[in-house]
């Protein structure tokens, strides 16, 4: 039953999430595309882009946007709730921690041992994402390599690290590129 | 418990929000946020709406405290608000929050909004939707938490609802799935962007271990395929075993000192 499907994965992904929006990103991939192929690779992609630009978390923008896709408003509304249950449950536990013994320094140090995890698992993502659109799809070979992805990914990267950019608008040139290039080359 | 909270500037204004999505990625993925009281920019409270920040909320309750009807309806549109205009990183949000609910409405002190932050910080899921819950259940218990999270969450799922539907009917047009080939290579960029930003904070004050389970971690999973969530339980593993390994290290310690 998918929206008993929708539940546990968006409960999986709001578990897993730590440490911020981005690190919901690989899991989303990993469930949704990979495990439960609701969504095709440039599908996510879309959904990343889009959930960059409009306000909310990357997860919960998500959960609406897979669960419209699959089953509707219904899907939408089931895939949030579930996302948002493990914050419940962990924020309980840790302020009642917190408010007994003042101090989350063992939480703490668990955390930074997670975070070199979470921040390889957005790299690996990140690269398959650019693969995919350097390639426009899963067969890496030379001759599938696709000019105007690179160039745009390159021109992208760049600004966002020489001009530090809102990458909203990163993303929006990014896009007339895409609109442009294939006039112009 | 020393969480110090950093304000780079009036934070929330768009022109600086390219650079605090940036700084605010990478502070979002580090626990210890520093505050320097001097460099605080913060208008006077508006003394019209709520008390000095000064009194905690407990305290405030016996003093003058609007009926709970309103707090409720406060609570809920204030996030309202608030959600419907943080955009890209989690971190701004937690800048408004400060403003509006510290601030303006006096509904917290600036201590206990900085436990807050540390709590939601710590927390699995957004730190927007964390410190709803944490705001809310502070101000006004589980009915807070209620209108805060259902206010946090409808501007996502309105607008997103919105833009899924317009999605699924105009992706297939050639000039809308070109421009989203473009956003795909550019959101790649993005990406790797973020990881190179989030590594300077989260390698810091690395550690040998630390670059091992990045590098671990990243083999396994691109390489070898390895499921995230797994990856992911296998270093929470080695977290907790750090901890109580450094716990042993300080009680160690202090017997020593103690002779």
């Amino acid at each position: 039953m998918i929206l008993l499907e929708l539940f546990i994965a968006f409960f999986q992904i709001g578990l897993f999430s730590v440490g911020g929006g981005y690190a919901a990103m690989p899991f989303i991939q990993n469930l949704a595309v990979e495990r439960y192929q609701w969504l095709q690779p440039d599908t996510f992609a879309d959904l990343i882009s889009i959930a960059e630009m409009t306000p909310g978390p990357i997860a919960l923008n998500s959960a609406t946007f897979i669960g419209i896709h699959l089953t509707g408003f219904l899907g939408a509304l089931v895939a949030t709730i579930a996302c948002i249950i493990p914050s419940l449950i962990v924020v309980g536990i840790l302020s009642y921690v917190y408010k007994k013994y003042r101090e989350l320094s063992s939480v703490k140090i668990v955390l930074s041992s997670l975070r070199p995890v979470i921040l390889a698992l957005i790299l690996s993502a990140g690269l398959s994402l650019l693969l995919y659109a350097l390639f426009q799809g899963l067969d890496y070979r030379l001759e599938r390599f696709h000019l105007q992805s690179a160039l745009i990914a390159l021109f992208a990267f760049a600004l966002l690290r020489i001009k530090k950019p809102n990458p909203i608008w990163v993303l929006l040139i990014s896009g007339v590129l895409g609109l442009v290039l294939p006039i112009l080359l | 418990m020393s969480e110090r909270f950093r304000l780079k500037s009036e934070e929330a204004s768009t022109k600086n929000l390219g650079r605090d999505l940036r700084s605010d990625a990478s502070e979002v993925l580090t626990s210890t946020v520093d505050v320097d009281p001097a460099s605080d920019a913060e208008p006077e409270p508006l003394k019209i709406e709520g008390m000095g920040a000064e009194l905690s909320s407990a305290e405030r309750s016996s003093t003058e405290r609007p009926g709970k009807m309103r707090l409720l309806l406060s609570l809920f549109f204030d996030m309202l608000y608030i959600s419907s205009f943080t955009f890209g990183g989690g971190f701004v949000i937690i800048t408004f929050m400060k403003n509006r609910f510290v601030h303006k409405r006096g509904f917290l002190s600036e201590t206990e909004m900085l436990d807050l932050i540390a709590i939601a910080q710590a927390s699995p899921g957004s730190i927007a939707v964390n410190a709803a819950i944490l705001v809310g259940s502070q101000v006004a218990g589980i009915a807070g938490v209620a209108a805060a999270v259902i206010g946090t969450m409808i501007p996502p799922i309105a607008i997103l609802s919105i833009i899924s539907l317009f999605y699924q009917a105009f992706a297939s047009n050639l000039y809308v799935a070109r421009f989203l080939k473009g956003m795909q290579a550019g959101v790649a960029a993005v990406i790797l962007d973020v990881v190179f930003c989030l590594a300077k904070s989260v390698f810091s004050f690395a550690k040998i271990l630390d670059y091992l389970l990045a590098v671990g971690a990243f083999i396994l999973v691109f390489f070898f395929k390895l499921n995230v969530i797994f990856v992911v339980l296998s270093g929470l593993v080695i977290g907790i075993l750090r901890a109580i390994y450094i716990h042993r290290q300080r009680i160690l310690k202090s017997g020593r000192s103690q002779r």
